[in-house]
């Protein structure tokens, strides 16, 4: 399935959730019922910010934010450098 | 339960009208007579009875009084009432000096912090920042009608979200930086990235608000802006701008401000009460139960009349919060009998109350006490075998 992500993303998400599934994660999965509770927020947050050299703005650091993998990504996407997000795309 | 050994039983005055504390050591029990603003006859004596017990641990006492954050009432007792000398053949608090002193150094704290709090809310006002002030002061100059009564760690003002760059921008001009006490005690350091992530994505607060203090008696002065009565994870909200076109004009700490209006005022404490007691990192620094909340609870919850106890429950309807008033004012009830009519406690009370013996719901840990409520309110070592909290706070 084409996903808008990188590697890094899926892998960085898919270590806090448990898709009970095969195969990987959807734009529209539900992140918050499989898994991703407040401590791992914290921990997604910090390894997002780590891997992509970005720091995500309190406006955006929400629940919201976290709700689904396409919503999370728009946020990072959002915030990456042009040469960046080139290089990240898988 | 880690309390101090009892030893015989010693025949004491009748108890007044109160919790059947018959079960707790004499240290407990002295502490609950004197754990009012004004002492009555009737506490007065047993407070005098139960001083003379040969079984009293005076250092069970004195940290009990200091961990519910009563020692300086206590000392207030002391002086006024000359609990330190013998009458009547019964013996006086030992080392009076240490309560009246304690008194005496919260009243220094509290106007230097009433002092500077002031400039807060004066400054907010004049900036066009409406916020309310939570607990604290409007308790200590109102209900307590001493200052120097109750033991303020902080100011938790209610601010609409929209506010805080305003709010922000004052609090920075007047030394304040979001962050903690360094451990020289002089700086204020930022929180761990962790920290500001936790707060933001979970809390309905701000980072707090510090500032070195630099005196013996005031380490640091702390402002909290909240924004919701309740924790978001409580699944009840109860917004500040809701509670700000409520509130009421009042002056406090010599400055203009606001405070909650009477029915939400009351279930901002049970709020806190519940939060407080129930939420593993308040259970980890043993901070969860403390006598001083309940009286600020029953103190505020004693001055109202049948129109204010309709509109409470109201409001408690309306924001759905039944299950949390209930706790809150149910173990109010335990220690503080006539605090809380009756009738109220029984609109309030839900179906289910197997909640009430519970803690740790909020951090995703349920677990259920094993001791009742006024054996654990005075076991210090009751939270060694919770879960610890994994909400960072460094």
């Amino acid at each position: 399935m084409n996903t808008p992500w990188d590697s890094r993303f899926e892998a960085l998400v898919m270590r806090h959730v448990e898709l009970g599934r095969d195969g990987g994660l959807r734009p529209d999965d539900d992140l918050l019922s499989h898994g991703l509770d407040s401590i791992a927020i914290v921990e997604l947050v910090v390894s997002l910010e780590e891997t992509y050299g970005i720091e995500i703005p309190d406006e955006r650091l929400s629940q919201q934010s976290f709700t689904t993998p396409g919503v999370l990504w728009s946020v990072v996407s959002g915030l990456l450098r042009p040469e960046t997000s080139r290089e990240g795309v898988a | 339960m880690t309390t101090a050994p009892e030893k015989t039983a010693h025949p004491d005055v009748p108890a007044p009208d109160g919790p059947d504390t018959s079960a707790l050591p004499a240290h407990a029990r002295l502490l609950l007579a004197l754990a009012r603003p004004r002492l009555d006859a009737a506490h007065e004596r047993l407070a005098r009875s139960l001083a003379d017990r040969n079984d009293l641990d005076w250092g069970a006492f004195l940290d009990a009084a200091a961990r519910h954050k009563l020692l300086p009432l206590v000392g207030r007792h002391v002086f006024t009432n000359r609990l330190d000398r013998d009458r009547e053949g019964l013996k006086g608090f030992p080392y009076g000096w240490v309560f009246t002193t304690s008194y005496l150094g919260n009243r220094v704290r509290n106007q230097a912090l009433a002092d500077d709090f002031g400039r807060v809310f004066r400054e907010l006002g004049e900036a066009g920042v409406r916020h309310a002030v939570r607990k604290g002061f409007s308790l200590a100059e109102g209900e307590y009608g001493d200052p120097a009564l109750r033991r303020i760690n902080d100011v938790d003002l209610l601010v609409d979200r929209d506010d805080v760059p305003r709010a922000h921008e004052v609090l920075e001009r007047l030394g304040y930086v979001q962050g903690k006490l360094a451990e020289d005690g002089e700086q204020v350091v930022p929180f761990s990235r962790k920290t500001q992530i936790f707060w933001r994505v979970n809390l309905s607060n701000q980072l707090p608000y510090r500032k070195a203090g630099n005196r013996p008696d005031v380490p640091e002065f702390n402002v909290d802006l909240c924004h919701d009565i309740f924790q978001k994870k409580s699944g009840v909200s109860a917004p500040a701008r809701e509670l700000l076109d409520r509130s009421v004009p009042m002056v406090l700490c010599g400055a203009p401000t606001w405070v909650p209006e009477p029915a939400d005022r009351l279930l901002d404490l049970c709020s806190h009460l519940h939060k407080e007691a129930t939420s593993l990192q308040f259970i980890e620094d043993s901070v969860d139960l403390q006598i001083s909340k309940f009286l600020d609870v029953a103190l505020v919850a004693a001055g109202y009349d049948e129109e204010v106890w309709r509109a409470f429950l109201v409001r408690v309807e309306e924001y759905e919060a039944g299950p949390i008033a209930y706790y809150a004012l149910h173990f109010t009830a335990e220690l503080y009998p006539d605090a809380v009519p009756p009738e109220v406690l029984a609109a309030l009370r839900p179906e289910d109350t197997t909640y009430l013996d519970q803690y740790g719901t909020f951090d995703g840990q349920t677990a259920r006490w094993a001791l009742p409520f006024l054996g654990r309110l005075f076991d210090i070592g009751r939270g060694d075998d919770s879960e610890r909290s994994n909400v960072p706070h460094d």
